[in-house]
């Protein structure tokens, strides 16, 4: 059976803070009143024919904005995109119809099975080329945009030709697909990768060379740190895991950007070591104050300017 | 792309390699991100098995499977279908000859959990149905599994291994497990021989008198087979065909439209 879902009403643009949907928080999730709030889910956690998986993304669909976040396309991969996986995309979409799509610059699958993991990949011309057209295979299968997120790095062993912003650019034009910025990646990978333990945090200013209207989402999260691998100043390093509050260095490069870059849509992501909901959404109505004030600030210059 | 080091096919074979290899570097950031998350998932999806076994033989065992049936879907409710196979011929498990049983009802309450949805069968609909039985074909919800396992009491050992207690004296005789999903949440029931025989007829398209037949001929299969036994505390229930009809219509098994009544 086949259905299709009534939506919330409100566009993209005016999604404020999210959060990262968790089943024990399903109740608390429903309750929330914010008109500007919204969820975001992993894609395959509800690639299912039908029950409760599916039936509570379509209740949640009619109160919240929602965000359909995909971990299994392997657009930088090698072999075929799956087109089973594709299908099941697509019906997804069409069953709940979300404000937002995205996916990951990674690997996941290869000749004799699939990853659980974002694997990397060295951006390349010949990369660029060949990711802008399995994205725009995909974008076609869905009849509109998606967004893809920059990726986690823990080595500089990778031999990169083309810069983050310069790929991501190339990527947004070419393929006519949006970009999500996760500052979470951003940041630590500027923690490992970095070899003045100085000076590291500066690392992440790439991010303001990317084109902010291509910018359809940010993702914010925490990190975990593994004891076994150093940076090259002998640091532990921050591992991706989604399992703890946003580092201030986060919070520090997010108050900038949107400072820079004007309202984003905005995702805490908090999947393991999950908290008591109330932990989860101070992180959120902390991500909602700073939209707020570039809001207030960005009417504020817009009427001093047209007084001018 | 080339075969050297960080190339996706030297990353493939560091991450699937049961143990890290010597010299793998920073891979094994990755390498332990991916074992985690094949591992637990296998571990989730199979709730009885680490109930029953604890948790330590649980993420042994899933590693072992991982290691011989690397996953292949993006999908991770639909990994380790053959997990419940594995288990059955594991040599750590075999003082437990059903704990593959056990696994495969757990495997099979997540295929009811994800099923398509459907109307079950209405009041209306059965009780046409049952006025012309010789012609009315019952179709099964798609939520509707079961499993058997000859003289094993399947549905009790799993419900115990779910609910983490240990039924010290199991009514050893053969029973299997009915799930169903007719809304939200999954039901589960047992069922003796001529019940799971009534099941098996309706699911491979007879008709509702066939089914009726099959189930009376394997009672009596049954009943005889227990006069053969010395302990009437091993014998199943006789078939009810009433209180059969109750259960299953309880239970959401069959889907409406319910019967194509042969012209």
């Amino acid at each position: 059976m086949t259905t299709t879902t009534q939506t919330s009403g409100a566009t993209p643009s005016q999604l404020g803070a999210g959060l990262g949907a968790k089943p024990q928080h399903w109740d608390a999730l429903l309750a929330v009143k914010d008109a500007n709030f919204w969820l975001e889910v992993h894609a395959e956690n509800h690639m299912v024919m039908g029950g409760p998986r599916l039936a509570i993304l379509q209740t949640m669909r009619q109160r919240h904005g929602l965000s359909i976040h995909g971990v299994g396309l392997s657009l930088a991969g090698s072999v075929a995109i799956n087109t089973q996986h594709l299908s099941k995309l697509v019906r997804l979409v069409q069953q709940v119809q979300p404000d937002l799509i995205s996916e990951h610059l990674a690997w996941s699958a290869d000749q004799a099975g699939y990853f659980p993991d974002l694997l990397p990949a060295a951006r390349t011309p010949a990369l660029l080329h060949h990711v802008v057209a399995r994205v725009q295979l995909v974008q076609d299968a869905l009849g509109r945009p998606i967004a893809i997120e920059n990726p986690s790095h823990y080595t500089s062993e990778l031999e990169h030709t083309l810069g983050e912003a310069e790929f991501l650019n190339d990527l947004a034009k070419r393929s006519g697909c949006q970009l999500l910025l996760d500052l979470n990646n951003v940041v630590l990978s500027s923690h490992n990768l970095h070899r003045d333990e100085n000076n590291w945090v500066g690392a992440s200013d790439w991010v303001f060379d990317l084109d902010s209207h291509a910018i359809s989402e940010i993702h914010l999260a925490g990190i975990s740190l593994d004891d076994n691998a150093t940076t090259t100043w002998g640091d532990a390093l921050w591992i991706d895991s989604h399992s703890s509050a946003i580092s201030q260095p986060v919070w520090d490069l997010y108050q900038r950007f949107i400072t820079h870059a004007g309202h984003k849509p905005t995702l805490i992501e908090w999947d393991n070591n999950v908290p008591a909901f109330d932990t989860l959404w101070q992180q959120r109505q902390r991500a909602q104050c700073i939209l707020d004030k570039q809001r207030v600030f960005h009417e504020w210059w817009r009427l001093v300017t047209s007084m001018a | 792309m080339s075969g050297g080091a960080w190339s996706p096919a030297w990353l493939s074979a560091q991450l699937r390699s049961a143990t890290p290899p010597s010299g793998i570097g920073l891979a094994q950031v990755y390498r332990n991100t991916t074992w985690l998350a094949w591992i637990e998932a296998l571990v989730s999806q199979f709730p009885s098995i680490y109930g029953l076994m604890g948790d330590e033989w649980a993420h042994a065992a899933a590693r072992e499977y991982i290691r011989l049936h690397p996953p292949d879907s993006a999908v991770l409710i639909d990994i380790g279908e053959t997990y419940p196979s594995f288990l059955a011929t594991f040599e750590h498990a075999s003082q437990w000859p059903w704990l593959g049983d056990v696994a495969q009802c757990d495997w099979l309450w997540s295929r009811a959990h994800v099923a398509a949805d459907a109307q079950t069968l209405t009041r209306q609909s059965w009780l046409n149905a049952i006025a012309n039985p010789h012609c009315s074909r019952l179709q099964l919800h798609p939520s509707c599994h079961w499993h058997w396992r000859d003289g094993a009491p399947i549905a009790q050992l799993w419900h115990d291994a779910k609910q983490r207690t240990s039924n010290t004296a199991p009514n050893w005789h053969g029973e299997g497990l009915l799930l169903t999903r007719p809304s939200s949440e999954v039901l589960s029931c047992g069922i003796s021989a001529p019940e799971l025989a009534f099941i098996n007829a309706l699911a491979i398209g007879g008709t509702l008198q066939e089914a009726v037949e099959t189930a009376l001929s394997n009672n009596d299969a049954s009943e005889t087979g227990a006069l053969n036994t010395a302990s009437s505390a091993h014998t199943p229930p006789p078939l009810n065909l009433a209180r059969l009809s109750a259960k299953l219509l309880r239970m959401g098994a069959f889907m409406d439209p319910i019967y194509h009544a042969d012209q």
